[in-house]
């Protein structure tokens, strides 16, 4: 009796050393690293919006932006302007430089009442990009965003949304806005080598200082 | 429907007075019992954003009025409505926002304000149906780095190196009916 449960306690042992080993050698060769996703703790609700609302202060006249810095992941990056493709999507910077980041020049200026849109690549052909980190932001950070002027426009996140490319919410992200906020967008949400990234991870930011 | 016509008319008498000179000006100024002004006092304003797209607001901001001025702006041309320009984060800049109607038409639309000191300041505001839509293609993956770990795939196969051992042992032990 004993010696029978001795023999099935070994085999039991056997397989758990067996499933193990197949999880090591599986997960050790090949595992894909990319860009980090937003938790959906950091997702768009009604209270996001509402919390923000009340932080809103007095908009900045219009100035072109020239920088965004982003302190908790690190950015600070130039700003190139950019237009519309022939299909209506946004231009993206050139793909040269990894630092540069752009913003939609025919929109709203960062800081003045509307939507003002950034975007940059998340990755290039060699490596991470200036907006790599993006999808790291949560609720509360803070992005600066330098102006012509010399003022600078200071927003807080209120929500950072991944969004499939097939169903990329055009209103929610570029449609009007009574206050202040500002879209920073980059690549995410998954990778295919055939395919490329699935979407965009999509920053939600209002305005909620100036100097 | 008022409110554009008295617009137009009052754009037409201020190009008329721009072409008839100060004198002319002056008169006309009265007739239409505004403060006098010379032609030189056609400023620029600043609009933003460049395009608007229909229910968007607009900022636009002049420096027309001098130091601690103020302003009336007409956006009506644009269903905008009248709408007032102070003194923002510079004090010789005035500025103000009024909202494009969502069911204009595109097309380029005149934006313009008078200053309390007189001068008139105005700008070209285009209106647009097309904004940025769709996805922003930010990325071609050479962030994404397919990584292998020689240390795991070495203590994996010689875990199951051992199990393979081990197991060849128990099998043969219950076949040859040894008991412990």
């Amino acid at each position: 009796m004993v010696g029978t449960s001795g023999v099935a306690g070994r085999g039991g042992l056997l397989a758990l050393a067996a499933c193990v080993g197949i999880w090591l050698v599986g997960s050790g060769s090949g595992e894909r690293v990319g860009p980090p996703l937003p938790s959906p703790a950091e997702a768009l609700s009604a209270l996001s919006g509402q919390a923000s609302y009340a932080g809103s202060i007095a908009p900045l006249p219009g100035s072109p932006p020239t920088r965004i810095r982003i302190p908790s992941i690190r950015v600070d990056a130039p700003l190139t302007g950019l237009g519309l493709q022939a299909d209506g999507s946004l231009e993206v910077p050139p793909p040269g430089r990894r630092d540069l980041a752009g913003w939609y020049r025919d929109g709203t200026t960062p800081g003045a009442i509307g939507t003002a849109v950034i975007a940059g690549h998340v990755d290039h052909a060699t490596g991470p990009a200036v907006f790599y980190h993006l999808g790291a932001l949560r609720r509360g950070a803070t992005i600066e965003v330098a102006r012509a002027d010399g003022r600078t426009a200071v927003f807080t996140v209120h929500a950072v949304e991944v969004y499939d490319a097939k169903a990329f919410p055009d209103s929610r992200v570029y449609g009007p806005s009574p206050r202040a906020e500002l879209r920073v967008i980059t690549c995410g949400g998954g990778f295919s080598p055939r395919t490329g990234y699935e979407g965009n991870v999509v920053v939600f930011a209002h305005l909620t200082g100036t100097y | 429907m008022r409110r554009r016509t008295a617009h137009v008319l009052t754009a037409t008498a201020l190009t008329a007075v721009a072409f008839a000179g100060p004198v002319a000006g002056a008169v006309a100024a009265a007739e239409l019992g505004m403060p006098g002004f010379a032609p030189g006092d056609f400023a620029p304003l600043e609009v933003w954003p460049k395009s608007a797209s229909p229910g968007v607001t607009v900022t636009v901001n002049t420096s027309a009025c001098g130091p601690s001025g103020h302003a009336e702006g007409d956006a009506t041309t644009v269903g905008g409505g009248r709408f007032k320009l102070l003194p923002g984060t510079r004090k010789e800049v005035v500025t103000g926002q009024f909202q494009v109607a969502r069911d204009l038409r595109p097309g380029t639309y005149d934006i313009g304000a008078t200053c309390a000191n007189g001068k008139f300041a105005s700008g070209d505001l285009v209106v647009t149906d097309r904004g940025p839509q769709g996805h922003v293609r930010t990325g071609v993956g050479g962030g994404t780095t397919t990584t292998t770990d020689p240390a795991k795939i070495t203590a994996g196969a010689a875990l199951l190196a051992a199990v393979a051992v081990g197991g060849t042992w128990l099998l043969r032990r219950r076949a040859s009916g040894t008991r412990s």
